[in-house]
């Protein structure tokens, strides 16, 4: 016997749904039995569905507070309800030194990272807390645990995401809301498009691993598996917590292949 | 496909005759994979055994005695779990023991050693058993039980805090050193459980009133709450999950 996770009868929302992380978040929710509005302001959020009407797609700013409070109250009119809320929506920023950003570099990554998960949290929990209870996730990022994978104005706002979350739970003390955020690494995803197809086109995917333990970067897949667990009954005690999928990455000093790195090889 | 499926994988958990290990332990099955029941004392691993064997047919469930204080006896126990059941997909370092409460000053340096041995030196012995076997297949899941313990200060938990916090770096420099062969090394930490091992710190209604009050959850979890964490980190699901330590604690510590 094998015990999947059934989320039959709960009602998910998921931001930034039109591609990558959240586009696999959708459909798998929806594999699991959910009712999914997909969520994104990018044309692409109509593909997601790909022909299963458990998923809506739904094209909105995820960071306008009308527009939220809108995608919320679509979720309950439409769907009667809401258990599940993955703010997942982000962008990169412009890469550039910490000392040559104005606040312009800021304000729209602070705006969609940070403000757009905020805003989900403020609209999403009262609806729950009524039903007594639902789970709320957020994409943060390692960026935001230590410098190195991403240009200040990004990793500040997954820093702030990942406090976001304890704070909300804290909150929501005592409400049977469950609050808390993913960091990926490096995963395969519109955002690192330019990486990626950099080291195909000159032959160099064998570095995009190559200081991390598992030796290779992630799959959307396994950052919505993450967001299956946290938003499941698995999850039940899980809050305020920031679970970090990143394939080992966060957890070393990262060092180039040498004798210093090189580790145990194996039987031989 | 069923991401959260363990079918046809060998589970080794330690201390599982009771309370966290044995939810494991429980979960672990009910999701597919063949599990070894292991504590010091045969008779209730075996009930525990036969009740997973009750509800999942024969098989699914093989108790085997060990004390993790003896690398001989983990020894035995990786050669009887590969002799019985197969080669070991999942090892769960659950077991641990704090035989001392109260501030350092008045820490023995027998309870000291005692501590470190049971709680930090014997998952690093078990798990080196089990690594030869999981490199060569190039598939493993190996999870230690930490405590919240270990990531804050304490004037009471003393060496036991400190031997978790050292269960955290031991997943870390694991999950370096294995994660090339497919291997993902984490940690769990609990909160406070309703389990034997807690019970002073719950089995009184004023303190766990006290305790709920502060709580973002206002309720101290239950065993069968960790089991999902674990079943998450062994399987499919926590595939690209390495060298974390999975906080379950409802919230104490943020």
């Amino acid at each position: 016997m094998s015990v999947a996770i059934d989320l039959t009868g709960k009602v998910a929302i998921v931001t930034g749904a039109g591609s990558g992380i959240g586009r696999a978040t959708a459909r798998l929710y929806a594999a699991a039995g959910a009712k999914v509005i997909a969520a994104d302001r990018a044309d692409s959020v109509k593909d997601t569905p790909d022909g299963n009407p458990a998923i809506i797609a739904h094209q909105c700013d995820t960071a306008n507070e009308a527009s939220v409070a809108a995608l919320v109250e679509r979720a309950v009119t439409d769907l009667g309800g809401l258990d599940i809320f993955y703010a997942n929506a982000g962008i990169a920023s412009v890469p550039h030194s910490y000392w040559e950003s104005g606040p312009e570099d800021w304000t729209e990554v602070l705006r969609i990272n940070l403000i757009g998960p905020a805003l989900a949290i403020k609209h999403a929990a009262p609806v729950m807390v009524k039903r007594g209870g639902g789970a709320i996730v957020c994409t943060a990022s390692v960026a935001g645990l230590r410098s190195g994978a991403g240009p200040a104005s990004y990793s500040a706002s997954k820093a702030g995401v990942i406090n976001l979350v304890q704070t909300a739970a804290q909150q929501l003390a005592g409400t049977g809301v469950r609050v808390n955020a993913i960091c990926p690494g490096l995963i395969e995803t519109g955002m690192t498009k330019g990486a990626y197809d950099y080291a195909r086109a000159h032959d160099k995917m064998d570095k995009i691993g190559q200081v991390n333990p598992l030796r290779r970067g992630g799959q959307p897949t396994e950052i919505a598996s993450a967001a299956l667990f946290l938003a499941s009954p698995l999850a039940s005690y899980v809050n305020g917590h920031a679970l970090v999928v990143d394939g080992g990455l966060s957890s070393s000093h990262p060092l180039s292949p040498g004798e210093l790195s090189r580790g145990y090889a194996g039987p031989a | 496909m069923d991401l959260f499926d363990l079918t046809g994988k060998v589970a080794v958990i330690t201390g599982s005759s009771r309370g966290i290990g044995r939810a494991i332990a429980e979960a672990m099955a009910d999701h597919g994979a063949k599990v070894v029941i292991s504590s010091r004392n045969l008779d209730v691993c075996q009930e525990v055994a036969a009740g997973i064997n009750a509800r999942h047919g024969a098989g699914r469930a093989t108790a085997i005695a060990a004390s993790i204080s003896s690398k001989q006896a983990l020894e035995e126990l990786v050669a009887q779990t590969e002799a019985q059941v197969g080669p070991i997909d999942i090892v769960v370092c659950n077991a641990a023991s704090n035989p001392y409460y109260g501030p350092m000053s008045g820490l023995s340096d027998e309870a000291f050693r005692k501590i470190l041995d049971n709680n930090v030196l014997s998952n690093h012995w078990l798990i080196q058993m089990c690594l030869p076997g999981m490199i060569e297949r190039r598939d493993g899941a190996v999870i230690v039980i930490s405590s919240i313990g270990g990531l804050r200060g304490t004037s009471t938990l003393g060496a036991y805090a400190i031997s978790k916090a050292a269960d955290m770096q031991l997943i870390r420099n694991l999950a370096v050193e294995v994660g090339q062969h497919n291997i993902r090394v984490n940690a769990i930490a609990p909160g406070l459980i309703r389990t034997d091992f807690a019970k002073a710190l719950w089995d009184n209604p004023e303190s766990e009133k006290r305790f709920n009050t502060s709580h973002p959850m206002r309720r101290i979890g239950e065993a069968e709450e960790l089991a999902g964490a674990a079943v998450f980190l062994a399987s499919k699901a926590g595939g690209y999950v390495n060298g974390q330590t999975l906080v379950v604690d409802g919230g104490s510590t943020i």
